[in-house]
């Protein structure tokens, strides 16, 4: 059983790094698209007004597929305080189960309503450079799609792994 | 009743341990499922229109650049600095911790950063010398309160963003504060340290050649908040594209100048940047949703109205805001308050006539206080958990320093012109 959920992981888990890719490249386009920004107005004098809408285009990717890339850590950031006063058996029932049950749950709503944001505003165009807001807004349910796999994957097979997926990165 | 019952659910599940980001998210949509009429699809367009605005970017953007100083070897240059500063004083290395972070703060932004940094880079050597595990703690994590309020502080950009408030003149304003802090801590340290015979760092004051040849070792840390300032106030660029720059500077710096800087260490700097910022900007994403519904549900104007009808001064309502908020602030992540509750306090600030750069330092303070007490404190918990020590024995080590944060806040909230000062004489009144 481990040994085929560990090769299935592995196959899956190729698929599932691509949002280390993905996150990190936009984190990084971003900075030379805003230092571009000042260069073309203060230096250049010639203002590029897609900057902002381009960015702001990429920080929704950026900040849904970095929601992936903490739910790959467990870092999802939550307050630790009363579960660690109630019964051990009842913590691990709401910590292991019940949280990412209802985390799954919600990743499935925001995946479903942003594909259907994405099919509602593929009409609508940014002002400038004139990019559908389907393209803006796929981000949202992309992101998260990648975030339940790795929901999935820790509450599959435990938090035993995490180690390992950190020397990876 | 349309507004308690999500707000109900959303407490519960934080107590569940639930993510903060996901818990506003239920409540939000336990709002739009049960109590409206609007589309569900609005939900989700909320939260891409919550990061739809450009202000927000400097939030990743000086994460990132701390994170590439840190890289670079900015952060041991400032450590040495800060030794030839303070070294000789009584209490060397725990002055040196409190000189650093205050220094930091122009670089990181983040007192959870800067006391896991403290906690790493110092704390080792304190050991060694004889300080209790206790006290280094404490002050670790008590000096590193001091760095969200020197600019470009996380928090400062935050609270500008969600209030409609001039990010430059949050920056200015948290200088003098900041700095008071600083002052004030190095003397406690100092008392203490005299009581317990912690030595000195080194034998006697540095020279002022040695000085100086240190100031040229560190002089480019000190650069970056000068040009972010400068060039905000000039108009050269806005606050977010400040934050670009800043990034540039450091990975110019690591690159070419330092030579520390290499593409595998590039790639982890990223990827360290995205995990870093990423939780901040879902909880802001889905708090947009939120903070519409509880607007409809008239909320932050009832709240605004109420403390008008029943606080008639200003003093009184400044204690009142305090009060609530330290209490608060040991219940409630930091950002958490500032993004959920700050707009309800501001509406009802802006109807008492205060002014909303100095409202948002006291907001701010009062946030990192919470940080650093039972039961929730994080930069407590961060640092305990990476110098060792049992929270009971922090506690009695903290207790100075938090009474003596309470003090500068105090100064902060009824000496305005500690916060205001600086903005005013560089941006006019």
């Amino acid at each position: 059983m481990r040994t085929f959920l560990g090769k299935f992981f592995a196959v899956t888990d190729r698929i599932g790094r691509i949002d280390i890719a993905i996150s990190s490249l936009l984190m990084f386009g971003i900075v030379c698209i805003s230092v571009w920004g000042v260069i073309a107005r203060y230096f250049l004098g010639n203002p590029s007004g897609w900057v902002e809408e381009l960015s702001l285009a990429m920080f929704v990717w950026l900040s849904f597929f970095g929601l992936s890339l903490l739910a790959r850590r467990g870092e999802v950031v939550n307050i630790e305080f009363l579960l660690s006063l109630v019964p051990r058996g009842v913590a691990f029932l709401l910590r292991r189960i019940l949280s990412p049950t209802l985390f799954a749950a919600c990743l499935v709503v925001i995946i479903y309503l942003g594909f259907q944001l994405v099919l509602f505003s593929h009409d609508s165009y940014t002002s400038i450079l004139r990019i559908p807001y389907s393209y803006v807004y796929l981000g949202i349910p992309l992101g998260s799609l990648f975030t339940l796999y790795h929901v999935l994957r820790h509450a599959v097979i435990g938090p035993q792994f995490f180690e390992e997926l950190d020397t990876e990165l | 009743m349309n507004v308690y019952i999500p707000i109900a659910v959303m407490f519960i599940l934080l107590l569940l341990e639930f993510p903060v980001a996901f818990s506003i998210f239920v409540s939000t949509m336990t709002y739009f499922l049960f109590f409206s009429y609007l589309p569900l699809m609005m939900v989700v367009q909320r939260i891409a229109e919550g990061l739809s605005s450009y202000a927000l970017l400097a939030i990743p953007f000086f994460i990132m650049a701390g994170i590439f100083m840190n890289h670079s070897g900015i952060s041991r240059r400032l450590l040495s600095f800060s030794s030839l500063l303070t070294g000789h004083m009584a209490g060397g290395l725990a002055q040196v911790n409190i000189v650093l972070s205050t220094l930091m703060g122009g670089l990181s932004g983040s007192n959870l950063a800067d006391a896991a940094m403290n906690a790493k880079l110092i704390v080792p050597f304190m050991l060694k010398k004889g300080y209790s595990k206790g006290f280094s703690a404490a002050v670790t994590a008590a000096s590193s309160l001091i760095t969200p309020i020197i600019p470009p502080g996380i928090a400062l950009i935050l609270f500008g963003y969600i209030n409609n408030v001039s990010i430059g003149r949050l920056f200015l304003a948290g200088v003098m504060p900041g700095v008071m802090m600083c002052v004030l801590m190095m003397l406690l340290v100092s008392r203490i340290a005299k009581k317990r015979g912690y030595l000195p760092e080194r034998e006697k004051r540095a020279s002022m050649k040695e000085i100086a040849f240190g100031l040229k070792d560190a002089a480019i840390a000190f650069t970056l908040p000068i040009i972010i300032i400068v060039g905000i106030r000039f108009g050269v660029f806005t606050p977010t594209e400040a934050g670009a720059i800043a990034v540039l500077f450091s990975v110019i710096i690591g690159a070419f100048v330092y030579r520390t800087m290499n593409l595998r260490k590039f790639q982890m700097g990223l990827v360290e940047s995205v995990l870093a910022s990423a939780n901040v900007l879902v909880i802001i994403a889905v708090s947009y949703g939120f903070s519409k519904f509880l607007t409809w549900e008239q909320l932050p104007q009832n709240i605004a109205a109420f403390i008008a009808a029943n606080v008639h001064s200003q003093t009184l309502f400044l204690i009142l805001v305090n009060f609530i908020l330290i209490i608060l602030g040991m219940f409630i992540e930091g950002n958490a308050i500032l993004i959920v509750l700050s707009p309800l306090l501001v509406a009802a600030a802006k109807v008492m006539g205060i002014d909303l750069v100095h409202f948002g330092i006291i907001v701010i303070l009062n946030c990192a206080i919470g940080t650093l007490t039972p039961p929730l404190g994080t930069v407590m918990f961060t640092t305990c958990t990476i110098v060792k020590v049992q929270v009971t024995e922090f506690i009695r080590e903290v207790l100075p320093f938090w009474l003596m944060l309470v003090v500068s806040l105090i100064l902060v909230t009824f000496i305005p012109q500690i916060s205001l000062f600086l903005p005013n004489l560089v941006f006019g009144q």
